[in-house]
């Protein structure tokens, strides 16, 4: 695939979990929210799934463009990107095996 | 104007030193940048280790149950987090609808003295400051609610 084709559908994604982002991680505080109890949320699974993967996604893009930000070697800019990409798919591994162990994906 | 001229050389050098903190007074999208990128690293560092000791203590480790409510009942990591949150999530939304539909930016115009972009006197700057009144509040608020529960 082209790399300028790449990096469109990497922006694209950035921007989607930013937008999915700001659905869920409110609708996720509101879960432990014991202040106001007219505003709390019920626990849903599909919340905790959305939030974990647009998280994922979006910090591993965000750390990525900060690490090429500052780096000017193509050395370092792949080993930051393989590093960020790393992080980011074990955050997302590791929070959906414990999430499909206590909950099956259901709305 | 010699005094003058070494306190220009030195912050010259001192802004050379660290190129994160050119441009800082009177730009309030560069410290917005600044803040964003700050916020965001704190966030992905907290959420890394939220994620990784949560899902390890729902899928049986034991291990690290321990680790997860160190992490997540904290109060000065709750508000630093909290804080960080809302500046970032505030900042984000002003950014998408910047970035992504274009929203606020103002109309191009000819250039004319005193050279001031269009960008910078259009609804887009306004939102900048609204922002960090969200910041300061939300800082104050959820301080607060942490100090007296």
């Amino acid at each position: 695939m082209a790399s300028w084709r790449l990096s469109v559908i990497v922006a694209l994604a950035f921007y989607a979990a930013a937008a999915l982002l700001v659905v869920v991680l409110p609708l996720h505080m509101l879960e432990h929210l014991s202040l106001l109890p007219g505003l709390a949320q019920p626990m849903r699974p599909i919340v905790l799934y959305l939030l974990l993967v647009a998280a994922g996604i979006h910090g591993s893009i965000g750390l990525r463009n900060i690490i090429y930000d500052y780096t000017g070697s193509p050395l370092l800019r792949r080993i930051g990107a393989a590093a960020s990409l790393l992080l980011g798919a074990a955050i997302i591994a590791v929070g959906l095996a414990g999430l499909l162990k206590i909950t099956p994906l259901s709305p | 104007m010699v005094a003058e001229a070494g306190r220009a050389r030195r912050a010259l050098v001192y802004v050379n030193k660290f190129p994160l903190l050119r441009r800082l007074p009177n730009n309030p999208e560069r410290i917005a940048f600044i803040l964003h990128r700050v916020t965001g690293l704190i966030l992905l560092g907290y959420f890394s280790l939220h994620a990784i000791t949560m899902g390890l203590t729902l899928y049986g480790y034991t291990g690290a149950a321990g680790a997860a409510a160190k992490i997540a009942f904290n109060s000065v990591v709750e508000w630093v987090v909290a804080v960080s949150a809302s500046f970032h999530g505030a900042n984000g939304v002003r950014l998408l609808l910047v970035e992504v539909l274009g929203w606020g930016l103002g109309k191009p115009g000819i250039p004319k003295p005193p050279y001031v972009s269009a960008s910078l006197r259009s609804p887009q700057r306004i939102a900048l400051h609204v922002v960090f009144a969200f910041f300061l509040l939300s800082a104050l608020i959820v301080g607060y609610t942490l100090y007296k529960g």
